[in-house]
């Protein structure tokens, strides 16, 4: 962002030197053809005068009376012209570098025009480029923890059929309670292990977005109202009017996206009373909705890492990390990005962009 | 005009050097570019017409200044030199055809004597200045003075605005080349009489 307010800090200091060297030179020109106006433009009294120095040798070689005053004349008007010749020079080269001007602060122009928007296909690029690693990467996490899935899911099933065998040949031997305290025990810890394939299940096949038209305003209002009392210390507002902002998005995974966001402004918050304000802004061609929080912010190790999958702040067992991992993936599945703004001891904001509707 | 400014840019005009046995290295200029239309309607105008010559060649630099003036009463060309090797010499010449045969026919020292090699790349930069330098003070003068007194100037001239009209005619009226031409040629050493 620097580099591009220097840019444009060297460029309009260039245009203010050419605007006014271009003036200098205009005005400078207008002075000279104060005088010469009329008299150097026109070639007839740039004659009429030098047949005045012929008439004056002429009438001095005819009468030698008079040949000191005809001199005297002679060089009067010969003076004359050669400070009009001066100007007419001066004018031709004023002429000349004032269209060099002209011409420079066109291509000038035309060059920073072209720069600006190499710059900004080139940032596009660079960001399709980001978008794109990104997204190859989140594969091979994708890839991993379908396999892993599969590897827990799958002993997990003959597990559970093996406790029922079993429950089946001790309630025959055993007190049934005892044998029925051991076997919900088995079964609560087979859940907590189903639980976690589930998540890896849900990062893994995440679905194609279901996209239809979708007025932001009022899905944020809507949202707010749903939710208002999900999570008890946090308060939810729409801080925006915007009647326009319309997008093409499906509504339950977005709605998914903004409760993960919610849900870790929560936690974060740690008992605390605190808010998540929802705020729609406008970019070339997009949508946001930005989602800031007046939280204690994110630890700064993770921030690099933020959408990367497994990445937590939290203890073991109190999450996987993989929340924002699969938000990001919706929304890049949109076509849009989810991006960290900033993240301070005063709070966090992140930015959800979805590309507009194109009518 | 137009065609003869552009037949004057592309106009191929060669220049001789030579390494003079004293060790200076002189030219002789095309006679074509004192005859060019845009060279002579400068010379005819009465204004003082200076050409630099400048040189440079294997670490010898120098410079020369040949200034032609049209005398418009005599009609006659007074001409001064003042060469590298800081000879100065003025003539006198009667017509146009005596000024080209002495402009193509007088070498001009141009680096004054130096240990040269048997020959010599040499980089010549000519420029015409179309007026000398008291002739530019002298427009600069009389311009500020008849813009003092322009019946068609907008505003009176005030003494808060004549320092400013000053700087603005004297940054206006400068003399700017009207030709600018660069040669690279070799330069033989001169033969034993």
């Amino acid at each position: 962002m620097r580099s591009r307010l220097q840019q444009r800090t060297v460029t309009a200091l260039l245009l203010l030197i050419t605007v006014s060297s271009l003036l200098f030179f205009g005005y400078a020109l207008r002075l000279v053809s104060l005088v010469s106006r009329g008299l150097v433009a026109h070639r007839e009294i740039e004659a009429q005068l030098r047949q005045s120095l012929d008439d004056q040798r002429r009438l001095s070689q005819l009468d030698p009376g008079s040949a000191t005053e005809a001199r005297r004349r002679f060089e009067s008007i010969a003076t004359l012209l050669r400070r009009l010749r001066v100007l007419e020079i001066t004018r031709e080269n004023l002429i000349r570098q004032t269209e060099a001007l002209l011409i420079g602060a066109v291509a000038l122009l035309l060059a920073c025009g072209v720069a600006a928007a190499f710059d900004r296909s080139s940032r596009a690029a660079e960001a399709d480029r980001r978008r794109l690693r990104y997204l190859e990467h989140l594969s091979a996490w994708q890839e991993a923890a379908r396999r892993h899935a599969h590897e827990i899911r799958t002993p997990l099933t003959a597990i559970r059929m093996e406790v029922d065998r079993l429950t089946a040949l001790a309630q025959e031997r055993l007190p049934s309670d005892e044998i029925e305290t051991m076997r919900a025990s088995i079964v609560r810890e087979i859940g907590h292990l189903t639980d976690f394939t589930r998540n890896f299940t849900s990062f893994a096949a995440i679905p194609t977005p279901k996209k239809q038209r979708l007025e932001l305003q009022r899905f944020l209002a809507e949202f707010v109202a749903t939710f208002a009392n999900a999570w008890p210390n946090l308060a939810l507002s729409v801080a925006s009017d915007n009647e326009h902002a319309v997008v093409n998005a499906d509504a339950d995974m977005l709605r998914g996206v903004i409760v993960n966001l919610a849900s870790n402004s929560s936690l974060a918050l740690n008992g605390r009373r605190g808010t998540l304000t929802l705020q729609l802004a406008r970019t070339q061609g997009a949508w946001c909705v930005l989602a800031a929080d007046d939280g204690p912010g994110l630890p700064p190790m993770i921030r690099s890492r933020l959408f990367e999958p497994y990445t937590t702040s939290r203890g073991i067992g109190e999450g996987m990390g993989l929340g924002l991992a699969i938000s990001r993936k919706v929304l890049l599945d949109h076509g849009g990005d989810l991006e960290l703004v900033e993240s301070t001891s005063r709070g966090t904001t992140f930015r959800l962009t979805l590309p507009a509707e194109e009518r | 005009m137009l065609f003869d400014a552009v037949a004057t840019i592309l106009a191929a005009w060669t220049v001789v050097a030579t390494v003079a046995r004293t060790g200076a290295v002189t030219i002789t200029l095309p006679a074509e570019l004192i005859k060019s239309s845009v060279v002579k309607e400068q010379l005819t105008s009465g204004l003082t017409t200076v050409f630099i010559v400048a040189a440079s060649a294997d670490g010898g630099r120098g410079e020369a200044r040949i200034s032609v003036r049209y005398e418009l009463w005599e009609e006659r060309y007074f001409v001064a030199i003042a060469d590298a090797a800081g000879q100065q010499r003025s003539l006198t010449l009667a017509s146009d055809a005596e000024l080209a045969a002495w402009w193509s026919g007088s070498p001009l020292v141009v680096i004054a004597p130096h240990t040269f090699a048997k020959e010599v790349e040499v980089d010549i930069h000519l420029r015409m200045l179309p007026f000398s330098a008291r002739e530019e003070i002298d427009a600069q003068r009389w311009l500020s003075r008849t813009l003092s007194t322009a019946p068609e100037s907008t505003q009176p001239t005030s003494e808060r605005s004549a320092p400013i009209l000053r700087a603005l005619v004297e940054t206006s009226i400068k003399r700017r080349p009207l030709l600018d031409r660069h040669w690279r040629v070799r330069a033989a050493r001169e033969g034993p009489r």
